[in-house]
Protein backbone atom coordinates (compact mmCIF):
# COMPACT_ATOMS: atom_id res chain seq x y z
CA UNK A 1 0.00 0.00 0.00
CA UNK A 2 2.86 2.35 0.88
CA UNK A 3 4.65 1.51 -2.34
CA UNK A 4 1.41 2.04 -4.24
CA UNK A 5 1.17 5.49 -2.65
CA UNK A 6 4.83 6.23 -3.37
CA UNK A 7 4.56 5.08 -6.97
CA UNK A 8 1.37 7.09 -7.45
CA UNK A 9 3.06 10.22 -6.09
CA UNK A 10 6.15 9.61 -8.19
CA UNK A 11 4.05 8.87 -11.28
CA UNK A 12 2.03 12.02 -10.73
CA UNK A 13 5.18 14.10 -10.22
CA UNK A 14 6.77 12.63 -13.32
CA UNK A 15 3.70 13.19 -15.50
CA UNK A 16 3.26 16.76 -14.23
CA UNK A 17 6.92 17.49 -14.80
CA UNK A 18 6.96 16.01 -18.26
CA UNK A 19 3.71 17.74 -19.16
CA UNK A 20 5.22 21.09 -18.25
CA UNK A 21 8.66 20.71 -19.72
CA UNK A 22 8.24 18.62 -22.88
CA UNK A 23 8.66 21.57 -25.23
CA UNK A 24 12.25 22.16 -24.08
CA UNK A 25 13.15 18.53 -23.41
CA UNK A 26 12.16 17.61 -26.96
CA UNK A 27 14.97 19.81 -28.32
CA UNK A 28 18.51 18.74 -29.08
CA UNK A 29 19.91 21.94 -27.56
CA UNK A 30 22.31 22.94 -24.80
CA UNK A 31 21.73 26.64 -24.07
CA UNK A 32 18.66 28.90 -24.14
CA UNK A 33 18.98 32.69 -24.42
CA UNK A 34 16.21 34.95 -23.08
CA UNK A 35 15.95 38.71 -22.90
CA UNK A 36 16.80 39.80 -19.37
CA UNK A 37 13.31 41.12 -18.50
CA UNK A 38 11.74 37.78 -19.41
CA UNK A 39 13.25 36.22 -16.26
CA UNK A 40 13.83 32.93 -18.05
CA UNK A 41 10.17 32.69 -19.11
CA UNK A 42 9.71 31.38 -22.63
CA UNK A 43 6.30 33.03 -23.04
CA UNK A 44 7.75 36.46 -22.21
CA UNK A 45 11.07 36.22 -23.96
CA UNK A 46 11.79 38.53 -26.87
CA UNK A 47 15.39 38.66 -27.99
CA UNK A 48 16.53 40.87 -30.86
CA UNK A 49 17.10 39.01 -34.10
CA UNK A 50 20.58 40.55 -34.57
CA UNK A 51 21.62 39.14 -31.21
CA UNK A 52 20.45 35.72 -32.28
CA UNK A 53 22.40 35.96 -35.51
CA UNK A 54 25.45 37.27 -33.67
CA UNK A 55 25.36 34.43 -31.15
CA UNK A 56 26.48 32.05 -33.86
CA UNK A 57 29.93 33.68 -33.72
CA UNK A 58 30.48 33.24 -29.99
CA UNK A 59 33.12 30.68 -29.04
CA UNK A 60 31.67 27.23 -28.46
CA UNK A 61 28.38 27.90 -30.26
CA UNK A 62 27.58 25.31 -32.88
CA UNK A 63 24.15 26.17 -34.21
CA UNK A 64 21.44 28.69 -33.29
CA UNK A 65 17.68 28.54 -33.74
CA UNK A 66 14.65 30.48 -32.53
CA UNK A 67 11.85 29.26 -30.35
CA UNK A 68 8.82 31.38 -29.52
CA UNK A 69 5.70 30.45 -27.60
CA UNK A 70 2.24 31.93 -27.31
CA UNK A 71 -0.85 30.47 -25.63
CA UNK A 72 -3.82 30.23 -27.94
CA UNK A 73 -6.68 27.94 -28.90
CA UNK A 74 -7.23 25.40 -31.63
CA UNK A 75 -10.50 24.18 -33.12
CA UNK A 76 -10.27 20.40 -33.26
CA UNK A 77 -12.81 17.83 -34.48
CA UNK A 78 -13.88 17.46 -30.83
CA UNK A 79 -14.09 21.17 -30.09
CA UNK A 80 -11.92 24.04 -28.98
CA UNK A 81 -8.74 23.14 -27.08
CA UNK A 82 -6.26 25.38 -25.32
CA UNK A 83 -2.84 24.88 -26.89
CA UNK A 84 0.59 26.48 -26.91
CA UNK A 85 1.69 27.65 -30.32
CA UNK A 86 5.41 27.10 -30.83
CA UNK A 87 7.18 29.03 -33.56
CA UNK A 88 10.45 27.32 -34.39
CA UNK A 89 13.11 27.65 -37.03
CA UNK A 90 13.41 24.43 -39.01
CA UNK A 91 16.62 22.42 -39.18
CA UNK A 92 18.03 24.20 -36.12
CA UNK A 93 18.32 23.18 -32.45
CA UNK A 94 14.80 24.62 -32.04
CA UNK A 95 13.35 21.72 -34.00
CA UNK A 96 11.65 19.01 -31.91
CA UNK A 97 13.40 15.65 -32.04
CA UNK A 98 10.37 13.61 -31.07
CA UNK A 99 8.56 13.33 -34.39
CA UNK A 100 6.55 10.09 -34.40
CA UNK A 101 4.42 10.46 -37.53
CA UNK A 102 4.46 12.57 -40.68
CA UNK A 103 6.90 15.46 -40.93
CA UNK A 104 7.73 18.84 -39.46
CA UNK A 105 6.87 22.10 -41.21
CA UNK A 106 9.75 24.02 -42.77
CA UNK A 107 10.24 27.77 -42.87
CA UNK A 108 8.04 29.40 -45.50
CA UNK A 109 5.13 26.96 -45.04
CA UNK A 110 2.60 29.20 -43.31
CA UNK A 111 -0.35 26.80 -43.51
CA UNK A 112 1.41 23.72 -42.11
CA UNK A 113 1.83 22.47 -38.53
CA UNK A 114 3.07 19.49 -36.55
CA UNK A 115 1.14 18.89 -33.34
CA UNK A 116 1.66 17.03 -30.09
CA UNK A 117 0.24 13.50 -29.94
CA UNK A 118 -1.92 14.69 -27.01
CA UNK A 119 -4.23 16.24 -29.63
CA UNK A 120 -5.06 12.77 -30.95
CA UNK A 121 -7.29 12.44 -27.90
CA UNK A 122 -9.24 15.40 -29.35
CA UNK A 123 -9.76 13.60 -32.64
CA UNK A 124 -6.94 15.27 -34.55
CA UNK A 125 -5.47 13.15 -37.35
CA UNK A 126 -2.89 13.71 -40.10
CA UNK A 127 -4.33 15.95 -42.81
CA UNK A 128 -6.87 17.59 -40.49
CA UNK A 129 -7.12 21.37 -40.56
CA UNK A 130 -6.95 23.23 -37.26
CA UNK A 131 -8.16 26.79 -36.79
CA UNK A 132 -5.75 28.66 -34.54
CA UNK A 133 -6.94 31.59 -32.42
CA UNK A 134 -10.24 31.45 -34.30
CA UNK A 135 -8.82 32.78 -37.55
CA UNK A 136 -5.67 31.09 -38.88
CA UNK A 137 -6.01 27.67 -40.45
CA UNK A 138 -3.17 25.13 -40.53
CA UNK A 139 -2.97 21.61 -41.87
CA UNK A 140 -1.58 18.93 -39.58
CA UNK A 141 1.32 17.20 -41.35
CA UNK A 142 3.04 15.55 -38.40
CA UNK A 143 2.83 14.41 -34.78
CA UNK A 144 5.49 14.92 -32.14
CA UNK A 145 5.41 13.25 -28.72
CA UNK A 146 6.34 14.43 -25.25
CA UNK A 147 6.40 18.09 -26.27
CA UNK A 148 3.66 19.63 -24.13
CA UNK A 149 4.10 22.92 -22.29
CA UNK A 150 2.44 23.63 -18.94
CA UNK A 151 0.17 20.61 -19.50
CA UNK A 152 -1.06 22.00 -22.83
CA UNK A 153 -0.58 20.31 -26.21
CA UNK A 154 1.73 22.18 -28.57
CA UNK A 155 1.27 23.17 -32.20
CA UNK A 156 4.60 23.61 -33.97
CA UNK A 157 4.62 26.16 -36.79
CA UNK A 158 7.17 28.29 -38.67
CA UNK A 159 8.21 31.49 -36.80
CA UNK A 160 6.17 33.85 -38.98
CA UNK A 161 2.93 31.99 -38.15
CA UNK A 162 3.78 32.40 -34.46
CA UNK A 163 4.45 36.13 -35.03
CA UNK A 164 1.04 36.68 -36.64
CA UNK A 165 -0.87 34.72 -34.00
CA UNK A 166 1.07 36.60 -31.35
CA UNK A 167 -0.04 39.91 -32.86
CA UNK A 168 -3.69 38.88 -32.90
CA UNK A 169 -3.46 37.57 -29.33
CA UNK A 170 -1.63 40.60 -28.00
CA UNK A 171 -2.26 43.44 -30.47
CA UNK A 172 -0.79 45.97 -28.05
CA UNK A 173 2.61 44.33 -28.51
CA UNK A 174 2.53 45.03 -32.24
CA UNK A 175 4.36 43.11 -34.93
CA UNK A 176 8.06 43.29 -34.35
CA UNK A 177 9.92 41.60 -37.12
CA UNK A 178 13.27 42.15 -35.46
CA UNK A 179 12.29 40.27 -32.30
CA UNK A 180 12.28 36.52 -31.86
CA UNK A 181 11.24 34.55 -28.75
CA UNK A 182 14.27 32.82 -27.32
CA UNK A 183 17.48 31.78 -29.00
CA UNK A 184 18.20 28.09 -28.74
CA UNK A 185 21.80 27.01 -29.08
CA UNK A 186 23.54 23.72 -29.66
CA UNK A 187 27.12 23.99 -28.49
CA UNK A 188 30.12 22.46 -30.17
CA UNK A 189 30.85 18.92 -28.88
CA UNK A 190 33.84 19.99 -26.77
CA UNK A 191 32.20 23.11 -25.31
CA UNK A 192 30.73 23.40 -21.82
CA UNK A 193 27.15 24.77 -21.96
CA UNK A 194 27.68 26.81 -18.77
CA UNK A 195 30.75 28.49 -20.21
CA UNK A 196 29.05 29.14 -23.54
CA UNK A 197 26.07 30.69 -21.72
CA UNK A 198 28.43 32.95 -19.76
CA UNK A 199 30.23 33.95 -22.95
CA UNK A 200 26.94 34.93 -24.61
CA UNK A 201 25.90 37.02 -21.62
CA UNK A 202 29.29 38.75 -21.71
CA UNK A 203 28.98 39.40 -25.43
CA UNK A 204 25.42 40.80 -25.55
CA UNK A 205 23.70 43.27 -23.27
CA UNK A 206 20.22 42.63 -21.91
CA UNK A 207 20.18 38.87 -22.38
CA UNK A 208 20.21 35.95 -19.99
CA UNK A 209 21.70 32.69 -21.25
CA UNK A 210 21.38 29.45 -19.30
CA UNK A 211 22.00 25.75 -19.89
CA UNK A 212 18.91 23.89 -21.11
CA UNK A 213 18.30 22.13 -17.76
CA UNK A 214 18.21 25.47 -15.97
CA UNK A 215 15.72 26.78 -18.52
CA UNK A 216 13.61 23.67 -17.94
CA UNK A 217 13.65 24.26 -14.17
CA UNK A 218 12.64 27.91 -14.74
CA UNK A 219 9.36 26.93 -16.40
CA UNK A 220 6.62 28.23 -14.07
CA UNK A 221 5.83 25.81 -11.26
CA UNK A 222 8.37 23.18 -12.28
CA UNK A 223 10.91 23.87 -9.57
CA UNK A 224 8.34 24.14 -6.75
CA UNK A 225 6.54 21.10 -8.09
CA UNK A 226 9.75 19.07 -8.17
CA UNK A 227 10.71 20.08 -4.64
CA UNK A 228 7.22 19.44 -3.28
CA UNK A 229 6.95 16.00 -4.81
CA UNK A 230 10.52 15.12 -3.88
CA UNK A 231 9.67 15.87 -0.24
CA UNK A 232 6.43 13.86 -0.48
CA UNK A 233 8.10 10.87 -2.13
CA UNK A 234 11.04 11.05 0.31
CA UNK A 235 8.63 11.15 3.23
CA UNK A 236 6.70 8.16 1.99
CA UNK A 237 9.97 6.26 1.47
CA UNK A 238 11.01 7.23 5.03
CA UNK A 239 7.64 5.99 6.34
CA UNK A 240 8.22 2.81 4.35
CA UNK A 241 11.58 2.32 6.09
CA UNK A 242 9.91 2.89 9.45
CA UNK A 243 7.07 0.47 8.72
CA UNK A 244 9.48 -2.18 7.41
CA UNK A 245 11.58 -1.66 10.54
CA UNK A 246 8.58 -2.14 12.82
CA UNK A 247 7.32 -5.10 10.81
CA UNK A 248 10.66 -6.85 10.97
CA UNK A 249 11.12 -5.99 14.64
CA UNK A 250 7.74 -7.60 15.29
CA UNK A 251 8.64 -10.58 13.13
CA UNK A 252 11.95 -11.09 14.91
CA UNK A 253 10.43 -10.72 18.38
CA UNK A 254 7.62 -13.10 17.54
CA UNK A 255 10.02 -15.69 16.13
CA UNK A 256 12.83 -15.18 18.62
CA UNK A 257 12.51 -18.70 19.98
CA UNK A 258 12.62 -20.12 16.46
CA UNK A 259 15.81 -18.22 15.63
CA UNK A 260 17.33 -19.43 18.92
CA UNK A 261 16.30 -23.02 18.15
CA UNK A 262 17.81 -22.88 14.68
CA UNK A 263 21.02 -21.37 16.08
CA UNK A 264 21.14 -24.13 18.70
CA UNK A 265 20.68 -26.72 15.97
CA UNK A 266 23.74 -25.36 14.20
CA UNK A 267 22.38 -22.74 11.78
CA UNK A 268 25.12 -20.18 11.12
CA UNK A 269 24.31 -16.53 11.90
CA UNK A 270 24.83 -15.57 8.27
CA UNK A 271 22.22 -18.10 7.16
CA UNK A 272 19.58 -16.64 9.48
CA UNK A 273 20.41 -13.07 8.42
CA UNK A 274 20.33 -14.08 4.76
CA UNK A 275 16.99 -15.83 5.27
CA UNK A 276 15.47 -12.71 6.79
CA UNK A 277 17.03 -10.53 4.11
CA UNK A 278 15.59 -12.75 1.38
CA UNK A 279 12.18 -12.48 3.05
CA UNK A 280 12.55 -8.70 3.01
CA UNK A 281 13.56 -8.64 -0.65
CA UNK A 282 10.71 -10.95 -1.65
CA UNK A 283 8.30 -8.75 0.29
CA UNK A 284 9.75 -5.70 -1.45
CA UNK A 285 9.43 -7.32 -4.89
CA UNK A 286 5.81 -8.28 -4.26
CA UNK A 287 5.03 -4.80 -2.93
CA UNK A 288 6.73 -3.16 -5.91
CA UNK A 289 4.85 -5.39 -8.34
CA UNK A 290 1.52 -4.84 -6.60
CA UNK A 291 2.14 -1.11 -6.27
CA UNK A 292 3.09 -0.83 -9.95
CA UNK A 293 0.03 -2.74 -11.10
CA UNK A 294 -2.20 -0.66 -8.81
CA UNK A 295 -0.74 2.63 -10.02
CA UNK A 296 -0.94 1.56 -13.67
CA UNK A 297 -4.61 0.65 -13.19
CA UNK A 298 -5.26 3.92 -11.37
CA UNK A 299 -3.68 5.90 -14.21
CA UNK A 300 -6.26 4.40 -16.54
CA UNK A 301 -9.26 5.39 -14.48
CA UNK A 302 -8.32 8.87 -13.28
CA UNK A 303 -9.73 11.80 -15.29
CA UNK A 304 -7.57 13.21 -18.12
CA UNK A 305 -7.16 16.41 -16.12
CA UNK A 306 -5.07 14.49 -13.60
CA UNK A 307 -1.81 13.61 -15.29
CA UNK A 308 -0.71 10.26 -13.90
CA UNK A 309 1.66 8.09 -15.81
CA UNK A 310 3.95 5.33 -14.58
CA UNK A 311 7.11 4.94 -16.63
CA UNK A 312 9.74 2.24 -16.16
CA UNK A 313 12.47 4.68 -15.02
CA UNK A 314 10.12 5.96 -12.29
CA UNK A 315 9.40 2.39 -11.16
CA UNK A 316 13.16 1.76 -11.19
CA UNK A 317 13.92 4.85 -9.14
CA UNK A 318 11.19 4.18 -6.58
CA UNK A 319 12.22 0.52 -6.59
CA UNK A 320 15.82 1.33 -5.70
CA UNK A 321 14.78 3.89 -3.05
CA UNK A 322 12.31 1.48 -1.49
CA UNK A 323 14.83 -1.37 -1.56
CA UNK A 324 17.30 0.81 0.31
CA UNK A 325 14.48 1.75 2.73
CA UNK A 326 13.70 -1.96 3.20
CA UNK A 327 17.33 -2.82 3.93
CA UNK A 328 17.77 0.18 6.25
CA UNK A 329 14.44 -0.51 7.96
CA UNK A 330 15.25 -4.16 8.53
CA UNK A 331 18.85 -3.58 9.60
CA UNK A 332 18.01 -3.34 13.32
CA UNK A 333 16.05 -6.58 13.12
CA UNK A 334 18.88 -8.20 11.17
CA UNK A 335 21.34 -7.22 13.90
CA UNK A 336 19.08 -8.76 16.52
CA UNK A 337 18.84 -11.99 14.55
CA UNK A 338 22.61 -12.05 14.07
CA UNK A 339 23.04 -11.74 17.83
CA UNK A 340 20.55 -14.48 18.70
CA UNK A 341 21.83 -16.48 21.65
CA UNK A 342 21.48 -20.21 20.90
CA UNK A 343 21.30 -20.94 24.62
CA UNK A 344 17.97 -19.09 24.68
CA UNK A 345 16.47 -22.20 23.12
CA UNK A 346 16.83 -23.97 26.46
CA UNK A 347 13.92 -24.16 28.89
CA UNK A 348 15.35 -22.39 31.93
CA UNK A 349 16.56 -19.52 29.83
CA UNK A 350 19.15 -18.38 32.39
CA UNK A 351 20.31 -14.76 31.71
CA UNK B 1 36.15 -51.75 24.32
CA UNK B 2 38.27 -48.92 25.64
CA UNK B 3 37.41 -46.84 22.61
CA UNK B 4 33.74 -47.66 23.14
CA UNK B 5 33.84 -46.29 26.66
CA UNK B 6 35.93 -43.25 25.89
CA UNK B 7 34.13 -40.14 27.06
CA UNK B 8 32.44 -38.05 24.39
CA UNK B 9 32.20 -35.15 26.79
CA UNK B 10 34.38 -34.43 29.82
CA UNK B 11 33.36 -31.60 32.10
CA UNK B 12 35.97 -30.59 34.65
CA UNK B 13 35.36 -28.21 37.54
CA UNK B 14 33.02 -26.21 35.38
CA UNK B 15 31.37 -23.03 36.62
CA UNK B 16 28.98 -20.76 34.79
CA UNK B 17 28.00 -17.40 36.24
CA UNK B 18 25.79 -14.69 34.85
CA UNK B 19 25.65 -11.02 35.61
CA UNK B 20 22.07 -10.56 36.78
CA UNK B 21 22.20 -6.82 37.26
CA UNK B 22 21.98 -6.74 41.05
CA UNK B 23 24.74 -9.31 41.33
CA UNK B 24 26.36 -12.41 39.89
CA UNK B 25 24.28 -15.58 39.70
CA UNK B 26 26.17 -18.86 39.59
CA UNK B 27 23.99 -21.29 37.68
CA UNK B 28 26.54 -24.12 37.50
CA UNK B 29 29.07 -24.40 40.30
CA UNK B 30 32.21 -26.53 40.03
CA UNK B 31 30.63 -29.44 38.19
CA UNK B 32 32.56 -32.36 36.78
CA UNK B 33 31.07 -35.23 34.79
CA UNK B 34 31.65 -37.56 31.86
CA UNK B 35 29.29 -38.70 29.16
CA UNK B 36 30.25 -41.86 27.31
CA UNK B 37 29.00 -43.52 24.14
CA UNK B 38 25.92 -45.70 24.38
CA UNK B 39 24.86 -44.41 27.78
CA UNK B 40 21.81 -42.26 28.52
CA UNK B 41 22.25 -40.05 31.56
CA UNK B 42 19.32 -38.29 33.19
CA UNK B 43 20.00 -34.95 34.83
CA UNK B 44 17.39 -34.39 37.51
CA UNK B 45 16.80 -31.36 39.65
CA UNK B 46 14.25 -28.78 40.68
CA UNK B 47 13.41 -25.79 38.55
CA UNK B 48 16.23 -23.23 38.55
CA UNK B 49 18.84 -25.72 39.74
CA UNK B 50 21.05 -25.20 36.67
CA UNK B 51 20.04 -28.26 34.60
CA UNK B 52 19.56 -26.42 31.33
CA UNK B 53 22.66 -24.29 31.86
CA UNK B 54 24.74 -27.43 32.34
CA UNK B 55 23.12 -28.93 29.26
CA UNK B 56 23.98 -25.73 27.34
CA UNK B 57 27.61 -25.95 28.47
CA UNK B 58 27.85 -29.59 27.42
CA UNK B 59 26.18 -28.85 24.08
CA UNK B 60 28.52 -25.97 23.15
CA UNK B 61 25.70 -23.46 23.49
CA UNK B 62 27.43 -21.60 26.31
CA UNK B 63 31.04 -21.13 27.26
CA UNK B 64 31.97 -21.82 30.92
CA UNK B 65 33.11 -19.00 33.22
CA UNK B 66 35.68 -21.36 34.73
CA UNK B 67 36.73 -24.96 34.17
CA UNK B 68 36.80 -26.89 30.93
CA UNK B 69 34.39 -28.75 28.70
CA UNK B 70 36.12 -31.18 26.33
CA UNK B 71 34.19 -32.60 23.42
CA UNK B 72 35.94 -35.68 22.02
CA UNK B 73 39.18 -34.24 23.35
CA UNK B 74 38.64 -30.69 22.05
CA UNK B 75 38.42 -27.97 24.67
CA UNK B 76 35.29 -26.02 23.77
CA UNK B 77 36.73 -22.81 25.22
CA UNK B 78 39.30 -22.90 22.39
CA UNK B 79 36.53 -22.67 19.80
CA UNK B 80 35.04 -19.45 18.48
CA UNK B 81 31.32 -18.98 17.83
CA UNK B 82 31.56 -20.23 14.24
CA UNK B 83 33.39 -23.39 15.28
CA UNK B 84 30.95 -24.09 18.12
CA UNK B 85 28.07 -23.63 15.66
CA UNK B 86 29.68 -26.08 13.27
CA UNK B 87 30.26 -28.56 16.10
CA UNK B 88 26.60 -28.39 17.12
CA UNK B 89 25.53 -28.85 13.51
CA UNK B 90 27.67 -31.92 12.93
CA UNK B 91 28.16 -33.67 16.27
CA UNK B 92 25.37 -32.67 18.66
CA UNK B 93 21.71 -33.61 18.44
CA UNK B 94 19.27 -31.46 20.39
CA UNK B 95 15.71 -32.14 21.54
CA UNK B 96 13.93 -29.24 23.24
CA UNK B 97 11.09 -28.92 25.71
CA UNK B 98 8.75 -28.20 22.83
CA UNK B 99 9.37 -29.84 19.48
CA UNK B 100 10.24 -26.38 18.05
CA UNK B 101 9.48 -27.42 14.49
CA UNK B 102 9.19 -24.91 11.67
CA UNK B 103 5.41 -24.70 11.18
CA UNK B 104 5.37 -24.30 7.40
CA UNK B 105 7.68 -27.26 6.71
CA UNK B 106 6.58 -30.88 6.59
CA UNK B 107 7.90 -33.41 9.10
CA UNK B 108 10.48 -34.69 6.60
CA UNK B 109 11.53 -31.16 5.67
CA UNK B 110 11.94 -30.24 9.34
CA UNK B 111 14.18 -33.23 9.88
CA UNK B 112 16.17 -32.66 6.68
CA UNK B 113 16.61 -28.95 7.48
CA UNK B 114 19.52 -29.54 9.87
CA UNK B 115 21.31 -31.58 7.22
CA UNK B 116 21.84 -28.33 5.38
CA UNK B 117 23.47 -26.78 8.46
CA UNK B 118 25.97 -29.64 8.47
CA UNK B 119 26.65 -29.37 4.75
CA UNK B 120 24.75 -32.53 3.82
CA UNK B 121 23.40 -32.71 0.25
CA UNK B 122 19.66 -32.00 0.03
CA UNK B 123 18.80 -35.38 -1.48
CA UNK B 124 20.84 -37.31 1.08
CA UNK B 125 19.34 -35.32 3.95
CA UNK B 126 15.85 -35.92 2.64
CA UNK B 127 16.32 -39.66 2.27
CA UNK B 128 17.98 -39.96 5.71
CA UNK B 129 15.10 -37.93 7.19
CA UNK B 130 12.53 -40.29 5.69
CA UNK B 131 14.47 -43.31 6.95
CA UNK B 132 14.58 -41.90 10.50
CA UNK B 133 10.89 -41.01 10.42
CA UNK B 134 10.11 -44.54 9.30
CA UNK B 135 12.23 -45.93 12.16
CA UNK B 136 10.20 -43.77 14.55
CA UNK B 137 6.95 -45.02 12.99
CA UNK B 138 6.20 -41.71 11.35
CA UNK B 139 6.77 -42.79 7.76
CA UNK B 140 3.14 -42.23 6.89
CA UNK B 141 3.20 -38.78 8.45
CA UNK B 142 6.36 -37.48 6.75
CA UNK B 143 4.49 -35.05 4.54
CA UNK B 144 2.35 -33.65 7.35
CA UNK B 145 3.02 -30.24 8.78
CA UNK B 146 3.57 -29.84 12.56
CA UNK B 147 0.04 -28.50 13.01
CA UNK B 148 -1.31 -31.82 11.71
CA UNK B 149 0.71 -33.89 14.20
CA UNK B 150 0.04 -34.66 17.87
CA UNK B 151 2.43 -33.44 20.59
CA UNK B 152 4.01 -36.89 20.88
CA UNK B 153 4.44 -37.17 17.12
CA UNK B 154 6.02 -33.74 17.01
CA UNK B 155 8.56 -34.76 19.66
CA UNK B 156 9.33 -37.90 17.67
CA UNK B 157 9.99 -35.69 14.63
CA UNK B 158 12.29 -33.61 16.87
CA UNK B 159 14.16 -36.78 17.89
CA UNK B 160 14.54 -37.74 14.23
CA UNK B 161 15.87 -34.22 13.57
CA UNK B 162 18.37 -34.60 16.40
CA UNK B 163 19.60 -37.90 14.97
CA UNK B 164 19.87 -36.81 11.34
CA UNK B 165 23.56 -35.92 11.44
CA UNK B 166 24.46 -39.05 13.40
CA UNK B 167 25.53 -37.06 16.45
CA UNK B 168 28.14 -38.13 18.98
CA UNK B 169 26.04 -36.51 21.70
CA UNK B 170 22.25 -36.39 22.04
CA UNK B 171 20.91 -33.75 24.41
CA UNK B 172 17.29 -33.52 25.44
CA UNK B 173 16.01 -30.60 27.49
CA UNK B 174 12.81 -31.58 29.32
CA UNK B 175 11.45 -33.30 26.20
CA UNK B 176 8.42 -34.66 28.05
CA UNK B 177 7.37 -31.42 29.74
CA UNK B 178 4.34 -30.92 27.52
CA UNK B 179 3.35 -34.56 27.15
CA UNK B 180 1.19 -36.82 29.29
CA UNK B 181 2.94 -39.57 31.28
CA UNK B 182 2.41 -42.30 28.70
CA UNK B 183 3.61 -40.26 25.76
CA UNK B 184 6.46 -38.83 27.84
CA UNK B 185 7.58 -42.32 28.70
CA UNK B 186 7.47 -43.31 25.01
CA UNK B 187 9.58 -40.31 24.06
CA UNK B 188 12.25 -41.12 26.69
CA UNK B 189 12.18 -44.71 25.47
CA UNK B 190 12.86 -43.50 21.96
CA UNK B 191 15.68 -41.24 23.17
CA UNK B 192 17.22 -44.16 25.05
CA UNK B 193 16.78 -46.38 22.01
CA UNK B 194 18.46 -43.80 19.80
CA UNK B 195 21.39 -43.50 22.21
CA UNK B 196 21.84 -47.26 22.48
CA UNK B 197 21.36 -48.08 18.80
CA UNK B 198 23.39 -45.21 17.40
CA UNK B 199 26.09 -45.56 20.11
CA UNK B 200 26.13 -41.89 21.02
CA UNK B 201 26.30 -40.28 24.44
CA UNK B 202 22.99 -39.03 25.78
CA UNK B 203 21.98 -36.51 28.42
CA UNK B 204 18.36 -35.84 29.19
CA UNK B 205 17.23 -33.09 31.52
CA UNK B 206 14.08 -33.73 33.48
CA UNK B 207 12.48 -32.95 36.80
CA UNK B 208 10.35 -36.10 36.64
CA UNK B 209 12.01 -38.91 38.62
CA UNK B 210 9.85 -41.62 37.04
CA UNK B 211 10.91 -40.51 33.54
CA UNK B 212 14.53 -40.37 34.75
CA UNK B 213 14.36 -43.97 35.89
CA UNK B 214 14.37 -45.02 32.23
CA UNK B 215 17.93 -43.69 31.87
CA UNK B 216 21.10 -45.73 32.43
CA UNK B 217 22.41 -43.31 35.05
CA UNK B 218 20.89 -40.46 37.03
CA UNK B 219 22.69 -37.28 38.07
CA UNK B 220 21.09 -34.89 40.51
CA UNK B 221 21.75 -31.17 40.54
CA UNK B 222 20.80 -28.64 43.20
CA UNK B 223 21.79 -24.99 43.30
CA UNK B 224 24.18 -25.58 40.42
CA UNK B 225 26.07 -28.45 42.09
CA UNK B 226 25.88 -32.16 41.39
CA UNK B 227 24.79 -33.99 44.53
CA UNK B 228 24.99 -37.64 45.45
CA UNK B 229 21.88 -39.43 44.58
Amino acid sequence: MLLFLTLTLAGLADALDRGSTGVLRSLDADVVVFNEEARLQLLRSRVPRPMMLGAAFVDGVGQVGTLALVPTSAETPNGRVRVTLVGFSATTPAEPTTLVEGRLPVDGEPGIAAVDVALRAHGVRLGDRLVLAGEREVEVVGFVEDSTFLQQPTVWVPPDVWARVQVSAFPEAGFAEQLVGAAVIRTRPSADPGEVAAAIEAEFDGVRAVPLQEAVSAIPGVDVQRRTFTVLVAMSVAVLALVVGLLFALLVTERRSRWATLRALGAPRQLLVATLLVQGVVLWMLALLGGSIGTALLSRVVPDAMPLDLRLPVVGLVGVASLVATVVGSSVALRRVARTDPAAAMSEGVR
Amino acid sequence: MMAEERAVVEVEACTKSFDAGAGVVTAVDDVSLELVRGELVALVGPSGSGKSTLLSLVGALLAPTAGTVRFEGTDLTDLDDRQRTALRATRVGLVFQTAALVPFLTAAENVALVGGFAGMATGAARSRAEQLLTELELGARKDHRPGQLSGGEQQRVAIARAMLNEPRLLLADEPTAHLDRQRGSQVIELVAQAVHEHRCAGLVVTHDERIASQADRILRIEDGRLVDG
